[in-house]
C-alpha cells in the first residue's frame, strides 16, 4: 500500500546531468522528444536509447531504481501491445488462432510504439531524477517569462509549483502517519473488497485536508512575515549558472538531430 | 515478559540512497503491569520503536515477543497484537476525522467488527475511563473539545480497543499545565488501579519520571541506558550528554535524604515534593 515516490523523486549526485543548468536539460529534453518523434527506424530508436542508457549509468542511478520508475507504465505497454499484435493487419501471418492473427505488420509497429513509449517516461524520468525541484521549477518559470507580457503571473505560479512540489514528501509522510493511527486503532487499508476498501479511506481524508489547510495558513503567515508580497521581484539564493557545459550539450544534441535526419534514420 | 525485542533493528527505505538505520540492534524486556519510559534526544528512534511493539512497523531484521511468541508468526499475530497494544500517536487529536465524539471512539469497537451494543459499551466505558462524562460528549464534535478534553478522547479512542498495553508517543506534547496534570493522573491511574501495561515514550523525561519503574535511554537507534529511574540517575554525567535530566525536586529530596534528613522521598509530583518539603520545616522549626 506504500504509494511508490520513485518516479521522478530528485536523486542526489554528481554526474555530467546532474550538473547541467535546470533551463538548458529541460530544453535538451524538448529537442530530444521532437527527435524522438521524427525517427523511424529501429536503428535511430536504438540509438537513442543507447544514448540515453548511457546518461543513466553516468548518473550512478541504480538500474533497478529506474525500473521501477518505468512501473506505472507497464499495463499500457501491455495494452498497445495487445491492440497493435491482435489489430493491426498488414505483412506476413504469423500466428493464427481461429478468427485472430497476428500479422508481422502490427508486431513491428507495437514494439516500435513501445519502444518510443519507454524512451519518453526514461528521458523524462532522468531528467526529473538529476534536478532538484526547485531548480526544475525556476527553469520552467524562465521558459514562460514570455506570458508576463501578456499578464500570466508567471512568478506567483513558479512558487505556486514550488510549494506544491515541496509539500508532496510532507503530505504523503503525513497520510502514512494517519494510516498507522488508525491500523493501530484496527482499520483495515489492505484486505476486503475495492469497495470496502475505498470506505477505509474516507476517515484518511478528513485529517489530511485539516491539516494540509492548517499547513497553507501557517505557511501564509510565516511568507508574509518573511516580507513575501505577490508582484514584488524576487531574486534566488542559489544560482544555477550557465556553464561551456550546457551549451556543449545542446551542441551535441543539435549535431545529432542534423546527423539523423539527413542521414534519414 | 511482555513485550520484548531482539535485536530489532530497523532501516528506513532500505536500497535506496535515502536509506536511514534507526534501531541498531535494540534489546529490551517490557513487563506485564509495569509502567514505562522510552527517552532519548529527538531522531533516536524512540518513535520508531515502540511502532514495533503492536506491529505497525516490522523488523528489517531481529524479532518483536509479545507474550513470549514472535510477532507476526501466524496468522492473526498482527490483528491479536494491534488489540493488545494500543498505540497512540503524537498529537492524536490532528487525525480527528468523525463528527462526533461517539463516532470517533466507536471506530475502533467497529472496526473490531463488535455489534452496537458492544461498541456503544466499548465507547462508555473508555470514555469514563479517561475522566469524560460520555452523556454530555457523545453528540459534539471532536473537534470543538478543548485542547485537554481533544487528548483524552484521542486516548479513549485507543482504550476502546480495550488493550492490555498503552504506549502513548509523547502523550504530554502541547498540553497547557492543568491538561498536563490531568493526563498524568489518568495515567497513573490506568497503570496503578487497572493494572495496563502503559509505555510512555518521550523527551522529557522529568514530567512523568516518578510514576516510571523502568526507563530505557536511546541514542542514535541504540539503547545505551536502561534501569529504575534511581539507578539512572546515578550516571549523570552519562545522562546529560543525551540531554536526559531529573526534576529539581526529585532531587533535592534524594540529596536532603542524604544528608540525613527525615523525608520521605516517594514523592510522584512536584506538589507532593513541596508539601514533604514544607512539612520538614515546620517539623524543625518545633
Amino acid at each position: 500500500m506504500k504509494p511508490s515516490i520513485t518516479l521522478g523523486q530528485y536523486f542526489p549526485g554528481s554526474s555530467l546531468l546532474h550538473r547541467l543548468n535546470a533551463r538548458f536539460k529541460l530544453l535538451l529534453l524538448l529537442l530530444f522528444l521532437v527527435l524522438l518523434f521524427l525517427v523511424e527506424t529501429f536503428a535511430g530508436l536504438g540509438l537513442l536509447l543507447g544514448l540515453l542508457l548511457l546518461l543513466a549509468a553516468l548518473t550512478r542511478i541504480p538500474f533497478s531504481y529506474l525500473l521501477r520508475g518505468l512501473k506505472p507504465i507497464f499495463y499500457i505497454v501491455v495494452l498497445t501491445l495487445i491492440v497493435y499484435f491482435f489489430f493491426s493487419r498488414g505483412g506476413v501471418v504469423l500466428l493464427r488462432l481461429g478468427p485472430v492473427t497476428v500479422e508481422s505488420q502490427g508486431v513491428v509497429q507495437g514494439l516500435f510504439i513501445v519502444g518510443r513509449l519507454v524512451i519518453i517516461v526514461l528521458a523524462t524520468m532522468l531528467v526529473t531524477l538529476t534536478t532538484t525541484p526547485l531548480n526544475l521549477t525556476y527553469g520552467l518559470e524562465s521558459f514562460l517569462k514570455p506570458l508576463r507580457l501578456v499578464k500570466v503571473p508567471v512568478a506567483e505560479i513558479a512558487v505556486i509549483m514550488t510549494i506544491a512540489l515541496r509539500f508532496i514528501p510532507t503530505l504523503m509522510e503525513e497520510s502514512q502517519r494517519i494510516m498507522k493511527a488508525q491500523e493501530a486503532r484496527g482499520a483495515d487499508f489492505e484486505s476486503g473488497s475495492l469497495w470496502r476498501r475505498a470506505r477505509a479511506m474516507t476517515p484518511l481524508i478528513v485529517p489530511l485536508f485539516v491539516s494540509a489547510f492548517r499547513r497553507a495558513d501557517e505557511l501564509a503567515l510565516a511568507m508574509e512575515a518573511r516580507g513575501y508580497r505577490v508582484g514584488a521581484e524576487r531574486t534566488r539564493m542559489h544560482q544555477d549558472p550557465v556553464t561551456a557545459r550546457d551549451w556543449l550539450a545542446l551542441l551535441f544534441l543539435a549535431l545529432l538531430f542534423a546527423g539523423i535526419v539527413i542521414a534519414g534514420i | 515478559m511482555f513485550i520484548a525485542t531482539r535485536d530489532l533493528t530497523h532501516t528506513y527505505m532500505p536500497g535506496t540512497p535515502f536509506a536511514t538505520q534507526a534501531l541498531k540492534g535494540v534489546n529490551l524486556t517490557i513487563e506485564r503491569g509495569s509502567f514505562c519510559a522510552v527517552t532519548g534526544p529527538s531522531g533516536s528512534g524512540k518513535s520508531t520503536l515502540v511502532q514495533h511493539f503492536n506491529g505497525l512497523l516490522r523488523p528489517t531484521s531481529g524479532q518483536v515477543l509479545l507474550e513470549g511468541r514472535p510477532l507476526g508468526e501466524g496468522k492473526d499475530s498482527l490483528r491479536r497484537a494491534r488489540r493488545q497494544v494500543g498505540l497512540v500517536f503524537q498529537l492524536p487529536e490532528q487525525q480527528f476525522f468523525a463528527e462526533t465524539v461517539f463516532d470517533e471512539v466507536a471506530f475502533a469497537p467497529r472496526n473490531l467488527g463488535l455489534d452496537p451494543a458492544e461498541v456503544e459499551k466499548a465507547v462508555e466505558e473508555s470514555l469514563e475511563q479517561v475522566g469524560l462524562d460520555p452523556k454530555e460528549l457523545r453528540e459534539r464534535s471532536p473537534f470543538h473539545l478543548s485542547a485537554g478534553q481533544k487528548r483524552l478522547v484521542a486516548i479513549a479512542a485507543v482504550l476502546a480497543l480495550k488493550p492490555q498495553a498503552l504506549v502513548l508517543d509523547e502523550p504530554m506534547a502541547g498540553l497547557d499545565p492543568a491538561g498536563e496534570r490531568n493526563l498524568f493522573d489518568l495515567l497513573r491511574d490506568l497503570n496503578r488501579r487497572r493494572g495496563l501495561t502503559v509505555v510512555v515514550v518521550t523527551h522529557r523525561l522529568e514530567e512523568i519520571v516518578s510514576l516510571v519503574h523502568r526507563v530505557y535511554v536511546l541514542e542514535e537507534g541504540s539503547l545505551i541506558m536502561e534501569g529504575s529511574p534511581e539507578e539512572l540517575f546515578r550516571r549523570r554525567e552519562e545522562l546529560d550528554r543525551v540531554g536526559v535530566a531529573p526534576p529539581p525536586w526529585w532531587e533535592l529530596l534524594r540529596e536532603l535524604a542524604g544528608k540525613g534528613y527525615p523525608v520521605n522521598t516517594s514523592a510522584l509530583t512536584r506538589e507532593e515534593a513541596c508539601r514533604e518539603i514544607i512539612s520538614l520545616f515546620k517539623g524543625e522549626k518545633r
